[in-house]
């Protein structure tokens, strides 16, 4: 294989990791928009240092690394929300989430096969919820649902895609080779 | 170990966190037992890289994953072009900033042209096993259609998805997957809902229901249709009573508050009110789906029309200083902008004298809007305007020629607000994006016991626009004064209360 040009190179890591990067943004930062707004700074602040990533390291570390600082430095830019997390929590999670990070991408492949074992009706309310990001009441209005309703569907939907996924998990065939 | 209710607790929180009302003690909460516990730090992280990761599979070109574009070019199925880095001999030879550029360049092309491609087809690969999202019907034919803002495409032919189709006149005709056929007669509002399942909002409709349909689901406000194979037509008023024939065949209703169920046969037909069904005796009368409003009708209590034009009324605007141009004789304007100048907004005076001592009941205040020519509809999204009623009556005694922005009654600074010492807010209408024209009303019980209330009989209204336009070009708004050649002035429309 001849070296690789630095941006095919980039775009290749960035490929691998950018659903798993998406995911450990919002882990910290609920919030969809400010979330893409990070994780788009954080790709370009990557893209920008990519000179400093040395080839054969850990892209997914360095990547989550950046992200990180883009979740304080996009924190400490915004006005102060007494809804955000603490610092303390979101250094734990990150934490967390850089220990879990190859648990989690497996948890990914399997969540795939769990929401296509669902049910119709969950997978329309999850298509309805995440697909064309209704909210709740959009939501409730189009399938002549309560609110309340919808939110303990989407809340039992998640509780069984977590099981199917911890079940499938723990499978032999699962585990890896 | 944390004990097993804990987790449950955490799922909670995170479900608030995620579709509920997530407040500052259930911040507190989540920290704490995060931070507290190792399995329960582990299940977050896993419950909230599953929300993320179920959320990243939707269509948002922005998030599309580059993984699913690269992933799916080395056998070109879905890309017809392969992915074109820049390759050596695109790089400019000995320029090291230069050969920066261009393949920051290149990078941008090809990502974007490649999400592009793609986007269609993975938008839905975890929902649904299907590419695109069906059709539910097909807009087969209009008759002298006129169609109001639709999210729906209204040309005939075109496959229609779940939303809502507005006809304002005419008669439009489509057919569901399912093979059932609706005849919908404006002025209507049709949700398309399911491939064999649509929600009347208001209007009429006849349907043809082949055996292959049977089970083709109308909604109306109380009440659902459930079709067993028939021609029927179907009605809902904008109160929501709906009147129900069925032409051959049968049909079934379920009432949503009484849970009452109700078989009709070929010819019979039945009333939905907010309560319960009638059942008509009527058998094989006309179906008269006015009978409601003939009904109110004939029992309604006098009432009486009062313009800005008549007795002492009097429209009016007024502009912020320094705002030398567009001005208009026939037009009241309104405004809200974030500068200082340009600024208006309509001052309206009904003369009560004509009411006596009658009392009113209910009261309904429509203006008749029409396009300025002063900015862009275009640029012009949804606008939400405010009427006010002036409380203090001292300052019912204005003139439209003495008027000026800052003497006029319950000055505020604020274009989309007013003093509210002085006045208070009776009701609010929104128009639509791009829209600047059409009547628009505001009623209720707040506009009638203000005019009750009302001691020197002289009302007055205040017009603001609460939306503010970003910048200076979207469209001044407009509606028709006294002195309009063919539109009608702002209009009380009164329903006195008996005696």
């Amino acid at each position: 294989m001849n070296p690789p040009d630095r941006a095919e190179e980039f775009v290749f890591l960035l490929a691998r990791h950018e659903r798993l990067l998406g995911a450990y943004v919002m882990t910290m930062v609920p919030h969809p928009q400010d979330a893409d707004d990070i994780l788009q700074e954080a790709k370009v602040v990557m893209w920008r240092s990519f000179a400093k990533f040395e080839t054969g390291t850990n892209f997914g570390a360095w990547a989550r690394k950046v992200a990180f600082h883009q979740v304080l430095a996009y924190r400490k830019r915004k006005h102060r929300d007494r809804l955000d997390f603490s610092e303390d929590f979101l250094r734990t999670v990150a934490d967390e989430a850089e220990q879990s990070a190859d648990h989690l991408e497996q948890r990914e492949r399997l969540l795939h096969d769990c929401v296509a074992k669902l049910p119709d009706d969950h997978r329309d309310a999850l298509q309805l919820r995440y697909q064309e990001g209704l909210s709740l009441e959009d939501m409730a209005s189009r399938l002549g649902r309560t609110v309340g309703a919808l939110y303990r569907l989407l809340s039992r939907v998640r509780h069984v895609l977590h099981e199917c996924v911890s079940k499938n998990l723990n499978r032999p065939e699962n585990e890896p080779a | 170990m944390n004990p097993p209710d804990s987790s449950a607790e955490l799922r909670e929180l995170c479900d608030r966190l995620l579709d509920g009302d997530f407040t500052t003690a259930d911040r507190a909460r989540l920290e704490a037992l995060v931070l507290s516990d190792a399995a329960l730090r582990r299940l977050y992280v896993e419950i909230m890289h599953e929300h993320a990761a179920l959320r990243q599979s939707s269509s948002r070109l922005g998030e599309l994953p580059l993984s699913e574009i690269l992933s799916t070019l080395p056998d070109g199925g879905i890309v017809g072009q392969p992915l074109r880095l820049p390759g050596p001999a695109e790089r400019p030879p000995h320029s090291d900033s230069l050969k920066h550029n261009v393949i920051r360049g290149s990078f941008g092309r090809n990502w974007l042209r490649l999400a592009a491609a793609i986007a269609v087809g993975f938008a839905v690969w975890w929902f649904a096993p299907s590419p695109q999202p069906q059709p539910l019907a097909t807009l087969v034919e209009t008759n002298g259609a006129r169609w109001e803002n639709s999210a729906l495409p209204t040309a005939p032919g075109s496959p229609l998805r779940a939303g809502r189709l507005r006809l304002a006149e005419g008669v439009a005709r489509l057919t569901f997957q399912s093979g059932a056929e609706v005849s919908l007669e404006g002025p209507a509002e049709l949700e398309l809902t399911g491939p064999n399942a649509c929600f009347l909002h208001t209007g009429a409709l006849t349907a043809h229901v082949p055996d292959r349909a049977k089970g083709f689901v109308v909604g109306t406000t109380h009440a659902r249709l459930i079709d067993h194979g028939t021609d029927f037509g179907i009605s809902t008023d904008p109160a929501g009573r709906s009147q129900v024939q069925v032409l051959q065949g049968e049909v079934e209703l379920q009432h949503d508050r009484s849970g009452e169920k109700l078989r009709l046969l070929t010819k019979e037909s039945a009333a939905i009110t907010p309560e319960r069904f009638k059942p008509s005796d009527k058998g094989e009368a006309e179906p008269d789906r006015y009978a409601f409003a003939r009904t109110a009708a004939a029992q309604r209590p006098p009432t009486l029309t009062l313009t800005t034009a008549g007795g002492t009324g009097e429209a009016a605007y007024v502009v912020s200083p320094n705002s030398p141009i567009h001005y208009s004789d026939t037009l009241l304007l309104v405004k809200n902008a974030p500068t200082k100048n340009f600024l208006r907004r309509a001052y309206l005076r009904f003369d009560l004298g004509p009411l006596r001592d009658r009392r009113v009941a209910d009261a309904t205040l429509t203006l008749n809007f029409e396009a300025t020519g002063f900015g862009y509809a275009s640029l012009t999204g949804e606008h939400t305007f405010a009427i006010y009623a002036l409380t203090d009556d001292t300052q019912d005694a204005w003139s439209a020629e003495n008027l000026t922005w800052e003497s006029a009654p319950a000055f505020a600074p604020d274009a989309g607000a007013v003093d509210p010492t002085r006045a208070v807010k009776l009701g609010t209408f929104t128009t639509p994006r791009g829209v600047v024209s059409g009547a628009y009303s505001i009623s209720g019980e707040a506009l009638a016991d203000f005019l009750n209330r009302d001691a020197n009989r002289q009302a007055t209204l205040i017009v603001v626009r609460e939306t503010l336009e970003a910048k200076n070009t979207g469209a001044v708004h407009g509606f028709a004064g006294n002195r309009h050649p063919t539109l009608a002035p702002p209009t009380l429309r009164l329903t006195l209360a008996d005696r």
